[in-house]
């Protein structure tokens, strides 16, 4: 009996993961990559190279050890939270080099806004508000990410942080506050 | 903004869908509260909707990362397939039986393990043991005897040299064989009576003294205070003692060799 892969909830091909199915995981991860990829982009400075690293650590943990996911609970705060622990591991390797995670672009950015054009390019606004985000320091960031970015639903977010929905709350108040103070140039888009 | 906590979610709706001249009264205080003024407010609200009407732009990972993986999960499987998983009722019948056979190897009454005890003398089996021992030292201590004939001979020998000697000569020279010439070789006569002390003899003339000899190389002469012979303790059971009686040396009347 043929299984259709695409039909299978997340927690269905997890399931189909323990028991080695092959093409389960292949399912999964054209699923996922590209939203975890984008993901690790966006939390890793853009870094092409270190986002596929990453994403590939994430996914050879799957494979390694499928067990260690609970299959009564949601596959996407899980996933999300590896993701987001695989960054903060990205992060204090950064700081041991000494470089700053949390970058303040803004006075810079705000010189470069002036150009009319881009206050109605949304590709402008996309880059632009990556630029931004790379300004705010790694909660806020990714409570952001997953909200607007991964769509995910407050209940989700703190699962993937580990903390209250009024965390979550409040620290989308507090990210949405300062991307919009810093990207005055594109609100009239 | 810990406040804003409570309301962060209507909020987003809030600001998406009503613009802020529309907000009534309640709404208003919120935004105070929080230090929202009416240009931020549409700053967040513009920025908010340019965020829902941005398309969502997915990166694809390299179609390299996918093969990797793929192979880790094949290597994955090969090693998992090589381990034998033993299930939970398995592994508790292995362990039951492991206790089982412990078991029986500790506590079995026919085990020899229980039979062995400190106590020598409540085993019967020891006691027969030591008694059958005894009595095979004993029929080792008759073959010795037996054994040293030959040495009872030297010794009656080495007592005719003594007569020879003390006929001949007004000394006393035992002259038995060169291993027993320990302590005295010669005594004059005239001292004979008088206490003779040596580093390994004493003889005193209130009683009349016993002079011992022994074939045993160890052993020195020895004088005795009594008559009879006796046997030191550090004389050992093969050894032949020749006594002398000291009032009987002037005339060598009599001679008593005892054997033991």
């Amino acid at each position: 009996m043929s299984i259709n892969y695409s039909t299978l909830s997340d927690e269905q091909l997890m399931e189909q993961i323990i028991a080695r199915d092959k093409l389960a995981f292949s399912a999964l991860y054209d699923r996922y990559s590209p939203r975890l990829m984008s993901y690790f982009m966006r939390l890793l400075w853009n870094n092409r190279e270190l986002a596929e690293d990453c994403l590939q650590e994430l996914f050879i943990k799957i494979s390694r050890q499928p067990e260690l996911f609970d299959i009564t609970r949601s596959f996407r705060p899980w996933v999300f939270t590896v993701a987001t622990n695989i960054c903060k591991m990205e992060y204090r390797k950064t700081s041991r080099k000494g470089q700053s995670v949390s970058l303040d672009l803004a006075p810079e950015l705000a010189d470069n806004s002036s150009n009319i054009s881009e206050r109605i390019d949304k590709k402008a606004f996309s880059k632009k508000l990556k630029e931004v985000l790379e300004t705010i320091d790694e909660p806020h960031k990714s409570t952001f990410t997953l909200r607007y970015f991964e769509e995910l639903s407050l209940k989700e977010i703190s699962l993937v942080h580990n903390c209250s929905e009024g965390t979550v709350k409040s620290r989308l108040f507090y990210a949405l506050r300062k991307i919009a103070g810093k990207m005055p140039q594109f609100q009239s888009i | 903004m810990e406040s804003f906590e409570k309301y962060s979610q209507e909020f987003e709706q809030l600001i998406l869908n009503k613009e802020y001249s529309l907000l009534n009264k309640n709404e208003l205080q919120q935004l105070d509260a929080e230090g929202l003024s009416e240009e931020e407010y549409y700053q967040i609200r513009e920025t908010l909707l340019a965020i829902k009407e941005m398309d969502s732009e997915m990166e694809f990972p390299s179609e390299h990362v996918k093969n990797k993986l793929l192979d880790v999960f094949d290597e994955g499987a090969q090693k998992q397939a090589r381990i034998i998983v033993f299930p939970m009722w398995a592994k508790l019948t292995l362990l039951a039986a492991a206790c089982i056979a412990l078991g029986l190897f500790l506590f079995n009454p026919n085990s020899t393990i229980n039979n062995t005890t400190n106590e020598v003398a409540s085993n019967s089996q020891s006691s027969a043991n030591e008694d059958q021992l005894i009595n095979n030292t004993s029929s080792e201590s008759n073959t010795v005897s037996t054994d040293q004939t030959p040495i009872i001979d030297n010794t009656s020998k080495e007592t005719n040299q003594v007569d020879e000697i003390q006929s001949s000569d007004e000394s006393i020279s035992i002259n038995t064989n060169s291993d027993n010439q320990v302590g005295v070789s010669e005594i004059p006569m005239e001292e004979a009576p008088t206490a003779i002390v040596t580093s390994n003899t004493s003889v005193s003339n209130s009683q009349p003294a016993t002079l011992t000899t022994s074939s045993i190389p160890t052993s020195a002469y020895k004088w005795t205070n009594s008559l009879e012979s006796e046997k030191s303790e550090d004389v050992e059971s093969n050894e032949v003692v020749q006594s002398v009686s000291l009032a009987d040396f002037p005339n060598v009347i009599s001679q008593t060799v005892t054997i033991y």
